[in-house]
C-alpha cells in the first residue's frame, strides 16, 4: 500500500485509479531474493548432483546462502500486504487459479527440501559437534541430530544418496519457486509490459545469474577476511556459469523488446515511450549498458583468456562483473515491476517515476534492512554449522 | 521391522502412530472446508439470487458529463478521495485529428470547457466502472478467494478475507480496482449490491439525469435493458481480452479502450 | 533397514509437521467457506446488509409531497432530488430529523449540467452564461439563475 503525500503528475491520460502504484520497492525486492535463492541452489546442485568437483569449495556456502535468503524472502511480502495478519489465508484457502496462491505450496515445499538437504549434508558435523560439546550446546546439537548418532559409512552413504535425491527434486522446486513469480507477471493480460510467455524464463535465468554473482562475492570476501585460499578453478568455473546465464538472460530480455517493436501492436505504442522517457535511465543506462554490456565484456575476457590470467586479475574481473550484474538484475526487477505500473492501462499516459523514500514503511531503509537481515542470517548459520572446510577444526566434509 | 522384544515395541509404536495419523486425517477431512457445492441455509428472506442475472447498459450518446453519478457513488459507498469506483472520461477529437482524453478528478465535479484554440470536431463522454465480467481476470488471480462472483452476476470483494496483496488491481484491464487507503483491502464498484438486492437501483443509475445509465435483470423477460441488448447494436470494452463484460455500451468510438 | 534410524526419525518429523498444518488449516478456515464457490459465503449477506444512503424520490415524498409533485411533472423530472440536495440520511435518519437538508443557489450547480461543452450531445439544453443573460447586467451574482428559473420546474414558458 502506497499512500502518497501528493497527487503524482501524469503525462497524457491515465485511468483515475491507475495513478496509484500498488506494488512498491518490496515487490521489486522479493523476486530479487528468491532469484538468489534459486541461483545459489542450482550451484550447489551442480556439485551435489552433477559432481562438478571444482565447485566443492562453495557447495556448502551455496546451500547456506539459499537457506538464509529463503528465510527472509517473505519479509518484503509481509511488509507490503495490506493485512499481513491474514497472510496465512494463502496457505489455508489457496485459490489455485492464482499464481500467487502457488506461493504457499512452492515456498513451503522448497523450504522442506532445502532443510532436509542441509540436514543430510551437515549431519555428520552436527553429531561430531554434539559429541565434543557440553551442556546446552550439546543438547541443542543433539536435538538437531534428532538424537541419533550413527556416522557409520553405510549411514553416510545413505545420507549422500538422500542428498542426491533432494538435489534432484530441489532443482525443479527452486526453479518453480522463482519461476512462478515470472508467471505471475507474464500471464497477466491486463499489463502489456508484463504479459509475455518469456517472463518466467527471464526471471529464472536472471535469478540464477544473481545467485551466482552473490556466491562469487561471498566466496571472495569471506576468503579475503578469513585469510583462506581462493581456489582458482572454482572462480574460473563460476565465471563461466555466470557468463552463460547472463548471456541467456540479456538475450531473452532483448528478444522480448525486439518482438514487441517489430510487431508494432497497440502495446508497443505504450511501451516505446515508457522505455525512452520514464525508464530511459534505469533501463538503457543501468540495465543494458552498465549492467549488461560491461560485465559481458569483462566476463568474456575472464573466460576466454582464463588460462593466461593471474589469480588477482581473474578474481577482480569476477568481483566487478558480479557487482555490476547484481545491479543489472535489480534494475531488471525494478523496470519490470515499477515500469509496468508507471504505464496506464489506458495506453495513453504514464505517471511520473516512483521514488521510494528513505524512511517510509516500504522504503529504502526497509529494503536494505531485509538484505542485511539475510546476510546476518547467513553469518549466524555459518557460526552454527561450518560452511567452509576446516573452519570448525573438523577434518572432512561430506 | 526387527523381531524380538525390541521389535515388538517398534511395531506397536508404528501401529499407534499410523492409527492416530489416519484418524486425524479423516477427522480433518470431514470438518473444515472442502464441501463445495453443498447448499446451506441462508436466512436470506426476501431475495433469491437464482431469479436474477444483472446487467448494466451505458448509452454514451446521452451522457452529458455532469459527474452526478460519480458524486452519488462516492456518497453512497464512502469512496475515499483520489480513488474511484466509477468515473467519466471525455474524448475530444480536434479538426486536425488531435485526440485528447481527460477525466479531471474522475469527473467528480463535472468538466470544464475546452480552451479557445482547441476546435473540437467530435466529442463525447464515456462513463466507466467495474464491468463485472463473466470471465473475470480479477477473481482468477485472487490468491485467497476473497474476490468472487455471486450467482446473480455481481463481482464482489470480501473485505474480511482480502489480504491486500493488490494482484487483482494489477489484473483488471479496465483500471476499475484500487487498494483502499484506510481499510487496506481491494475495493471496487459493487453495483451497489446492498441496494439492488433490496429492489433499489445502484446510486449511479439513480443519479443520472439523462438516462445514460441503466440497470437490468436478464432473467426478467420484460426487462427493457435486456430488450435493448437483444435487439440493438451494443459494444463492450476491450473485447479482444475475452473478459466478457456485463456492462454494455451504446455509441462508443474506436478510440475508447 | 540397517542404519536407517535417522531417516525414519526425519520422516516422522515431516509427517508430524504435515499433521499440525492440517489441523491449523481446519481450525482457521471459516465455516461458510466453500459453500457456493471458493469464497466465504457469509460475505454475501454482509454485502447485502451495508447501509443504504440514497433514499430515492419516495423517501422525500412523505414530508415534501407538493415539491416532489411539482418536480416530477416538470422538465427536471428525471433529476433526482438528492443530486442537487444531499442524500436523505443527512436529513432524516431512523424516522428522526438528523440535520438540515443542503440547498445550493449557486450558478455552479446549474452550470455543472447546463454549461455548453463541445462534448455534450447537441440536443441537450446548454448555455454560455454571457450569451444567456440579458446584456448590460454588469457583475453577475452567483444565484442569478434563480432570478428567472424555478429549479424544480426550470423550463421557461410552460
Amino acid at each position: 500500500m502506497m499512500p502518497e503525500a501528493r497527487i503524482p503528475e501524469v503525462i497524457g491520460f491515465a485511468f483515475p485509479n491507475d495513478i496509484h502504484i500498488t506494488w512498491s520497492l518490496m515487490i521489486v525486492l522479493y523476486p530479487y531474493l528468491t532469484g538468489i535463492v534459486a541461483g545459489a541452489f542450482v550451484i550447489s546442485a551442480l556439485y551435489h548432483l552433477f559432481g562438478r568437483e571444482e565447485l566443492k569449495p562453495i557447495a556448502r556456502l551455496s546451500l547456506a546462502t539459499s537457506f538464509a535468503f529463503l528465510l527472509f524472502a517473505t519479509l518484503p511480502l509481509l511488509n507490503h500486504l495490506g493485512h499481513p495478519e491474514r497472510a496465512l489465508n494463502i496457505i489455508f484457502t489457496p485459490n489455485f487459479s492464482s499464481a500467487m496462491a502457488g506461493f504457499g505450496i512452492l515456498y513451503n515445499t522448497y523450504m522442506l527440501i532445502l532443510l532436509l538437504e542441509i540436514w543430510f549434508v551437515w549431519r555428520k558435523e552436527i553429531i561430531m559437534i554434539a559429541r565434543r560439546s557440553r551442556g546446552l550446546r550439546r543438547k541443542l546439537y543433539a536435538a538437531m541430530a534428532l538424537w541419533t548418532y550413527d556416522v557409520s559409512p553405510e549411514a553416510l552413504e545413505k545420507d549422500r544418496a538422500a542428498t542426491r535425491v533432494l538435489a534432484a527434486i530441489g532443482i525443479p522446486s527452486a526453479c518453480l519457486l522463482h519461476g512462478y513469480v515470472g508467471f505471475l507477471f507474464g500471464a497477466l493480460k491486463a499489463n502489456p509490459w508484463w504479459s509475455t510467455p518469456l517472463m518466467p524464463i527471464i526471471f529464472l535465468t536472471s535469478g540464477i545469474t544473481s545467485g551466482i554473482a552473490v556466491l562469487i562475492l561471498l566466496y571472495l570476501i569471506s576468503m579475503k577476511l578469513s585469510g583462506g585460499e581462493i581456489d582458482d578453478e572454482t572462480v574460473a568455473s563460476l565465471n563461466r556459469w555466470l557468463w552463460l546465464f547472463m548471456i541467456i538472460t540479456v538475450s531473452l530480455e532483448l528478444l522480448e523488446i525486439m518482438t514487441l517493436a517489430y510487431e508494432q501492436s497497440a502495446e508497443w505504442e505504450a511501451i516505446h515511450p515508457l522505455l525512452t522517457t520514464r525508464l530511459s535511465f534505469s533501463f538503457i543506462s543501468v540495465q543494458l549498458i552498465i549492467g549488461s554490456l560491461i560485465p559481458f565484456i569483462l566476463l568474456m575476457m575472464a573466460v576466454t583468456m582464463n588460462r593466461y590470467l593471474h589469480s588477482k586479475v581473474r578474481n577482480t574481473l569476477a568481483f566487478v562483473s558480479s557487482v555490476l550484474l547484481l545491479i543489472q538484475v535489480f534494475s531488471m526487477r525494478w523496470n519490470v515491476v515499477i515500469g509496468g505500473q508507471l504505464l496506464s492501462k489506458s495506453y495513453r499516459g504514464f505517471r511520473e517515476t516512483y521514488y521510494p523514500h528513505l524512511f517510509e514503511k516500504e522504503g529504502i531503509l526497509a529494503g536494505a534492512g531485509i538484505i542485511v537481515l539475510a546476510l546476518a542470517g547467513l553469518i549466524v548459520f555459518a557460526r552454527i554449522l561450518p560452511v567452509f572446510e576446516g573452519s570448525s577444526g573438523l577434518s572432512e566434509q561430506a | 521391522m526387527k523381531v524380538g522384544t525390541q521389535g515388538n515395541l517398534t511395531r506397536r509404536k508404528f501401529l499407534v502412530f499410523s492409527g492416530t495419523l489416519g484418524l486425524t486425517l479423516v477427522a480433518g477431512g470431514l470438518s473444515g472446508p472442502g464441501r463445495y457445492g453443498a447448499e446451506g441455509d441462508e436466512g436470506r428472506v426476501d431475495y433469491n439470487w437464482e431469479d436474477h442475472l444483472y446487467v448494466y447498459l451505458i448509452d454514451t450518446t446521452r451522457c452529458i458529463g455532469c459527474g452526478m453519478c460519480v458524486q452519488a457513488c462516492k456518497r453512497e459507498n464512502a469512496v475515499p478521495d483520489g480513488f474511484f469506483r466509477t468515473w467519466v472520461e471525455r474524448y475530444r477529437i480536434g479538426e486536425s485529428g488531435r485526440m485528447q482524453v481527460d477525466s479531471p478528478n474522475g469527473a467528480l465535479n463535472g468538466f470544464q470547457p475546452s480552451p479557445v484554440d482547441f476546435k473540437v470536431s467530435k466529442g463525447f463522454f464515456v462513463p466507466k466502472m467495474c464491468n463485472h465480467c463473466q470471465n473475470t481476470p480479477c477473481t482468477q488471480v485472487c490468491p485467497v478467494g476473497a474476490s468472487y462472483t455471486t450467482k446473480d452476476g455481481a463481482v464482489l470483494v470480501d473485505h474480511v478475507r482480502c489480504i491486500g496483496c493488490g494482484y487483482c488491481v494489477q489484473a483488471c484491464p479496465y483500471g476499475s480496482r484500487f487498494l483502499h487507503p484506510v481499510t487496506r483491502v481491494a475495493d471496487k464498484c459493487t453495483w451497489c449490491y446492498h441496494r439492488i438486492t433490496k429492489g433499489l437501483r445502484p446510486a449511479c443509475v439513480l443519479a443520472c439525469p439523462v438516462g445514460a445509465r441503466a440497470f437490468g435483470n436478464l432473467k426478467n423477460p420484460d426487462d427493457p435493458v435486456r430488450r435493448i441488448i437483444a435487439t440493438q447494436r451494443v459494444a463492450v470494452l476491450q473485447p479482444e481480452l475475452l473478459t466478457r463484460p456485463n456492462c454494455y455500451y451504446i455509441g462508443i468510438d474506436k478510440e475508447v479502450r | 533397514m540397517e542404519h536407517s534410524k535417522h531417516l525414519a526419525r526425519m520422516l516422522l518429523l515431516v509427517v508430524l509437521a504435515l499433521i499440525v498444518f492440517h489441523i491449523a488449516r481446519t481450525l482457521f478456515t471459516p465455516r461458510s467457506f466453500g459453500r457456493y464457490g471458493h469464497y466465504r459465503a457469509d460475505n454475501v449477506q454482509e454485502q447485502m446488509a451495508l447501509p443504504v444512503v440514497y433514499g430515492e424520490r419516495n423517501s422525500c415524498l412523505p414530508c415534501h409531497g407538493q415539491t416532489v409533485g411539482v418536480a416530477g411533472s416538470g422538465s427536471h423530472a428525471s433529476v433526482e432530488c438528492e443530486n442537487c440536495h444531499a442524500p436523505v440520511v443527512t436529513h432524516i435518519r431512523g424516522g428522526e430529523k438528523a440535520g438540515e437538508m443542503s440547498r445550493s443557489r449557486s450558478m455552479g450547480l446549474c452550470l455543472r449540467c447546463h454549461d455548453r461543452l463541445d462534448a455534450r450531445p447537441p440536443g441537450f439544453p446548454q448555455i454560455k452564461v454571457e450569451e444567456h443573460l440579458p446584456t448590460g447586467e454588469g457583475k453577475v451574482r452567483v444565484d442569478v439563475c434563480f432570478d428567472c428559473h424555478d429549479p424544480h420546474t426550470p423550463k421557461m414558458g410552460g
